[in-house]
């Protein structure tokens, strides 16, 4: 399982990477933006994108919306401190799988991945 | 025949050699040379047999020539040349250059202690055991070892198979048969492997013997006299066996057993498995043991020693620096002077002397162990006072905000992240030291059986404690540190708090690891 980690905080990128190995997923790459994460996508072929919403560059919503024109199926989760219930529908309708609320506990987290995974996993 | 022939048959006589290969012809004294010519000659070998395409024409002739010269006297000459056999080459075993070299060296050591180069009884002033710069091409007798040593898998020597020979033929036409290269069988033992090439492989480790007609390889290194400058320092894959004693500043490492009948001044001991000292060993307080497993010495004596297994000493141990892994079994013996430290337990006959020596013996403690354990603790305390400091930095960052923004929302979850981090360090750090515990508690037994006398100035350390005894205790006494971690003595029958009979300071010497769980809750 290759998961795409895009935050432009390497301290949140550590504590998604510390949840994601206690769950025993080692194949991790990091992007620090959407356009850094685009650039990677190619060549890491993701099974699952965790993304932030408040990047430089290029932002989560962005990123979401690009990606989706070509990739309908890899799972995204958008962690991110947005949590107005008109911003987790814009992101949904974007095009992600499930959403996460900063600050989050490391089993939360743990537990929408694996919710996430479960889900698509039975959709395809 | 007519007047003045003669009946050259009868003048005539072929002789040929014993293996008929050769001919010659024996001419006695002619009176008359009419018919004597080379045809005339050949005829008569003919006539005897002999094939024609060995007879040799030229020598005819010359043989013709010299009758006629001088017909009075008689001659010979070889005349018929048969093919002789060529026998077959038997099977050889030429060194590799590198076996070759290695046997020349050691050929010249002996020669060089032979023809007095180096005096043995009056060696040059003893070189330490430190590894020469490369370019340093001197030669160290004290280095130089007078065997070869080998490695399984060294390639020893290459053989070079039999081969039948060429048959001959005698002048008369019989074949004489070459006689086969022999096959050398029991030149090589079963220590050394022939491939299909020719390559003869070492079987095992061990110290060679290259003599003409036997090579083998041989796992045990017996040595019948001294290790000194005959034999140099010995460094051996295999059981070393020493006749003789081990002088001053010479050593011997092996990875099997070593076993030495003399004495064993000032040098190195080292073995992968067992010591054995036959009589014992003088160290002069520079002679070292390491072994892995069990040492056993008749004594020992200003020795350092670190041994892996158990120690057996049958007379006494004095001024000696022992390290012990294993039990000390020395119910007969003394242990005056010095430092001995035996993890699981001992038996001593007696520790200290009547004159008062200061002498300690340590029982129950691994001491590599006891410093990871301590380490561990030193940083678990460290990173419970980094979790103190985090914790309040986050309390007090968090108390000054009313509705955190995205970074701080972000900032708050790193610090909670590196609290996390460091609290699950700890619980790692807690897990490991049980398992450290759990070996020091397997590893090592604090009990010591004393047979017949603590003398004054003797101090014993066991976990937790250190005892000291103002007085000499005479008798059999067993001195115990029990699971609950409280030291006691059995003197006379009668076992009481050793602090009845000693005087017992709390020390962290050695760590005192309580096995008891409820002792442990008491403790806690």
């Amino acid at each position: 399982m290759k998961i795409l980690l895009i935050d432009d905080s390497k301290t949140m990128r550590n504590i998604q990477k510390s949840v994601l190995k206690q769950l025993g997923y080692t194949e991790i790459e990091e992007a620090c933006d959407g356009q850094d994460a685009l650039s990677k996508i190619g060549a890491f072929n993701p099974d699952l994108c965790l993304v932030d919403w408040n990047m430089p560059v290029m932002d989560g919503l962005t990123f979401v919306t690009t990606f989706r024109q070509t990739n309908k199926t890899t799972p995204l989760i958008m962690v991110t401190t947005e949590a107005e219930k008109a911003r987790v529908i814009e992101a949904i309708k974007a095009g992600v799988n499930n959403y996460v609320v900063k600050p989050f506990t490391p089993d939360l987290l743990s537990e929408r991945i694996t919710e996430t995974l479960a889900k698509c996993s039975v959709g395809s | 025949m007519s007047q003045g022939e003669c009946d050259l048959d009868r003048q005539l006589k072929l002789q040929t050699n014993p293996s008929k290969v050769e001919g010659t012809l024996h001419v006695e004294p002619l009176e008359s040379v009419k018919g004597i010519n080379a045809d005339a000659l050949q005829a008569f070998l003919v006539g005897q047999e002999v094939l024609a395409q060995y007879i040799d024409r030229d020598d005819l002739d010359k043989l013709c020539e010299e009758i006629i010269e001088a017909p009075l006297e008689p001659h010979e000459m070889i005349v018929a040349r048969g093919d002789a056999a060529i026998n077959g080459d038997s099977v050889t075993y030429t060194l590799t250059p590198k076996i070759a070299e290695q046997v020349e060296i050691v050929k010249s050591r002996k020669n060089a202690l032979k023809d007095g180069v180096i005096d043995p009884d009056n060696p040059p002033d003893p070189e330490p055991e430190v590894s020469k710069d490369s370019s340093d091409e001197s030669v160290s007798y004290y280095d130089q070892m007078a065997f070869v040593v080998v490695h399984k898998g060294d390639k020893i020597a290459i053989k070079s198979e039999k081969s039948d020979g060429f048959d001959g033929c005698d002048i008369f036409g019989k074949v004489i048969p070459a006689h086969e290269g022999k096959s050398n069988e029991g030149v090589l033992d079963d220590s050394i492997l022939v491939a299909n090439d020719g390559t003869c492989t070492a079987l095992i480790s061990g110290v060679l013997t290259a003599e003409p007609g036997h090579i083998s390889v041989s796992g045990e290194l017996e040595i019948k006299d001294d290790v000194d400058f005959q034999t140099g320092r010995i460094v051996f894959p295999g059981i070393v066996t020493v006749g003789g004693a081990v002088r001053d500043q010479f050593s011997v490492r092996a990875q099997g057993d070593v076993i030495i009948r003399g004495l064993v001044e000032a040098a190195n001991l080292e073995s992968s498995t067992n010591i054995t000292l036959a009589r014992g060993m003088a160290g002069k307080e520079s002679g070292t043991i390491r072994v892995d497993q069990n040492l056993e010495a008749g004594y020992l004596e200003a020795v350092i020693a670190h041994v892996g297994g158990n120690v057996s000493v049958k007379g006494e141990i004095t001024n000696s620096n022992l390290t012990i892994k294993g039990e000390l079994h020395a119910e007969h013996a003394a242990v005056r002077g010095g430092h001995v430290q035996a993890s699981m337990g001992a038996k001593i006959g007696a520790i200290g002397s009547v004159q008062g020596v200061e002498t300690e013996v340590e029982i129950g403690s691994l001491p590599e162990i006891e410093d990871k354990v301590r380490a561990a603790d030193g940083f678990f305390d460290q990173l419970e006072s980094k979790i103190e400091s985090q914790k309040s930095k986050m309390e007090t960052y968090l108390s000054a905000i009313a509705k955190p923004t995205a970074s701080q929302i972000e900032e708050q979850m790193g610090m909670q992240f590196e609290i996390d981090e460091m609290v699950l360090r700890q619980k790692q750090l807690t897990k490991a030291k049980a398992g450290l515990l759990h070996i020091l508690a397997k590893h090592t037994h604090a009990k010591l059986d004393i047979h017949k006398a603590i003398y004054s100035k003797v101090v014993i350390f066991i976990p937790g404690y250190r005892v000291e005894f103002p007085t000499e205790l005479m008798g059999e006494s067993t001195i115990e540190v029990g699971p609950t971690g409280h030291p006691s003595i059995t003197f006379r029958g009668k076992t009481v708090a050793l602090s009845e009979h000693a005087r017992v300071m709390s020390d962290d010497r050695i760590l005192r690891v309580i096995q008891d769980e409820g002792a442990l809750s008491t403790a806690a």
